[in-house]
């Protein structure tokens, strides 16, 4: 009984260990962002700050910023914010449309060939993205469509789709195709019966799908950074890392910068976290 | 009209099934394939600075590219990058997934838990460990000093060529891990528990039961893992250009970023950029066919 006890009490505390590793360092973001800069410059620093204030993020959100990506240009942090936040919107509508006819088109009607579309549509995820960035950048340059939201969000669906196409198709294969059959039989078309029996059914799937495509779009920077950095229209991405730069001396303020544009995703995956998870795990399982 | 619109209406028929498909198809055939066969294009020729002049010059790129000794010192960088922050990666998210399957209360909690890092964007991670290894005020430094491990703030985590790899490793596999650990947790628990209960009866002890038992089972996830951190590795850009910016001097300049400077920053070599990134796109393929062979050799069925 007291070998049990002794074990047990080894798997507390590392496992104490591994969310200390795990969530410290996100606490301490936090934690700084509420600080004034001499609780952080003290040594050692206040681990606990003594007089707590939301001052950074005022400043922060009403900063006016000039600062050089590619040009100098003058933006605030709420415009980014904006931006990101329509980027991402629309990212992850746009993804979904296509995203599900796609995906119900591969599983439950598929034709001569398309499995190995499917494949390489698949397969496209693993490319590293700078073999296509040159290509890309050269393209569009020439096509004058640099520096438009326009382009960002096309770029960021064809790179969230084929991810998109798969998850979803792993969702609709776990229905019971007697469901859509009967719905059929009632007089509706197949793409009545997807949007009316099947997208209900798999609303979990779906939830999560648009999680993962709203993160990584909202996450991205290198796509960003090349595309879209010589106008007002960056990201939050780049404008957290370029503002972080240039208040490098500030560490509150560097770190509210990172707390500002983390916080919607870490939201949306507290929020959601069972849809997310069971959407993870399921891609582990299914490999 | 009446014979497309039955066509269209008929489940099976191939213009119905391809009509769904077209306009991922098109996205993805204007912004994947097509840049990928223009990428081997450019990087046999000569690209002018307006975007026009282009000419061809052959393998000129891809022997600049292998003559030049800087990337085949990126290349080693890269190496060692990929390396230390896959083997690392599921070492730790390996440890995070057993403990959290050893029935331990509030296992929930916890697993919610890491979906924080997980979500956090990578420039915010930059920023977040930025702060913690900053040589003067850093929480790292102010963590040692206050426990009495070092005198003064004198540790340049990021200044100091050797530590700055070990750094941006550190930072990498604190943003992933998580993830790793949640897959990892998902294969165990797929497990049968019957598995493990025979085994006991067997006599068979903590140690035996994970070696021939949850290794083996787990095999398929494990590898696939890592093949996607070590391609992942392969891309790394955001957090290196958030940390270090490939320094101190060339301490951390791995290949992503190299030719992110190479084409995007400083020379404006888009031939070479393309040779390069396509021996990047080689060395993928290779390591995915690689994982193809010994994902098929190493399947087993209890």
């Amino acid at each position: 009984m007291k070998a049990k006890l002794l074990t047990k009490t080894i798997l507390y505390a590392l496992l104490a260990v591994f969310m200390i590793w795990t969530v410290g360092p996100y606490l301490w973001t936090i934690i700084s962002s509420i600080s004034l800069p001499i609780e952080l410059t003290a040594k050692p620093p206040h681990w606990i700050p003594r007089q707590p204030t939301l001052e950074n993020y005022k400043k922060l959100l009403q900063l006016v910023g000039e600062y050089r990506v590619a040009t100098a240009t003058r933006s605030s942090l709420r415009q980014n914010l904006l931006y990101s936040f329509f980027i991402s919107c629309v990212t992850t509508a746009l993804c979904i449309l296509f995203g599900s006819l796609s995906a119900y088109s591969f599983s439950r009607h598929p034709f001569r060939g398309s499995s190995f579309l499917f494949f390489l549509i698949f397969g496209s995820q693993l490319l590293p993205f700078i073999v296509l960035a040159i290509p890309l950048y050269i393209t569009l340059a020439r096509l004058r469509l640099l520096d438009k939201l326009g382009t960002l969000i096309f770029l960021y669906i064809s790179f969230t789709l084929p991810f998109v196409i798969w998850l979803m198709k792993n969702y609709f294969e776990m229905i019971p195709k007697d469901i859509e059959d009967a719905a059929m039989i009632d007089g509706c078309t197949p793409i009545r019966a997807l949007v009316r029996v099947v997208l209900p059914v798999c609303a979990p799937g779906l939830v999560a799908t648009g999680i993962f495509s709203f993160l990584g779009a909202w996450n991205e920077f290198f796509l960003a950074l090349i595309f879209m950095s010589r106008t007002q229209t960056i990201t939050l991405s780049v404008a957290t890392l370029v503002f972080g730069w240039t208040h490098r001396s500030d560490l509150p303020l560097v770190a509210t910068g990172a707390v500002i544009a983390s916080l919607p995703p870490v939201l949306l995956a507290l929020l959601f976290q069972k849809f997310i998870i069971r959407g993870l795990m399921q891609g582990a399982v299914k490999g | 009209m009446r014979s497309i619109s039955e066509l269209w209406n008929r489940p099976r028929s191939p213009l119905f099934s391809l009509t769904l498909i077209l306009p991922s198809l098109l996205i993805i055939l204007a912004l994947i394939v097509y840049p990928l066969v223009f990428s081997l294009v450019i990087s046999f020729g000569k690209v002018g600075a307006n975007f026009r002049n282009y000419q061809f010059v052959g393998f000129a790129n891809y022997l600049a590219v292998l003559l030049n000794r800087e990337i085949w010192h990126a290349l080693l960088l890269t190496l060692e990058w990929i390396l230390g922050v896959t083997v690392i990666l599921m070492f730790v998210g390996m440890a995070g997934a057993l403990l959290l399957n050893t029935g331990l209360r509030g296992q929930s909690i916890f697993r919610t838990l890491l979906l924080i890092p997980w979500a956090v964007p990578p420039v915010a991670n930059g920023i977040i460990w930025l702060s913690i290894l900053n040589k003067n005020y850093g929480a790292l430094n102010g963590l040692l000093y206050q426990i009495g491990i070092i005198r003064d703030y004198s540790i340049g985590w990021l200044e100091t060529p050797t530590l700055a790899m070990a750094s941006v490793i550190v930072a990498q596999v604190w943003k992933w891990s998580p993830f790793i650990t949640l897959m990892i947790l998902a294969s165990l628990q797929s497990i049968p528990e019957e598995l493990y209960e025979s085994a006991k009866i067997d006599g068979a002890g903590f140690i035996r039961r994970f070696a021939y038992l949850t290794l083996p089972l787990l095999m398929p996830t494990l590898l696939l893992l890592t093949l996607l951190n070590l391609v992942w590795a392969l891309n790394a850009f955001d957090l290196i250009y958030a940390l270090t910016q490939g320094g101190p001097g060339n301490a951390t300049k791995v290949i992503a970023y190299y030719i992110w400077k190479q084409t995007f920053s400083a020379a404006a070599d888009f031939g070479g950029g393309a040779a390069l990134s396509y021996i990047i796109l080689l060395i993928s393929i290779g390591i995915t066919f690689f994982y193809a062979r010994v994902s098929r050799a190493k399947r087993v069925e209890y």
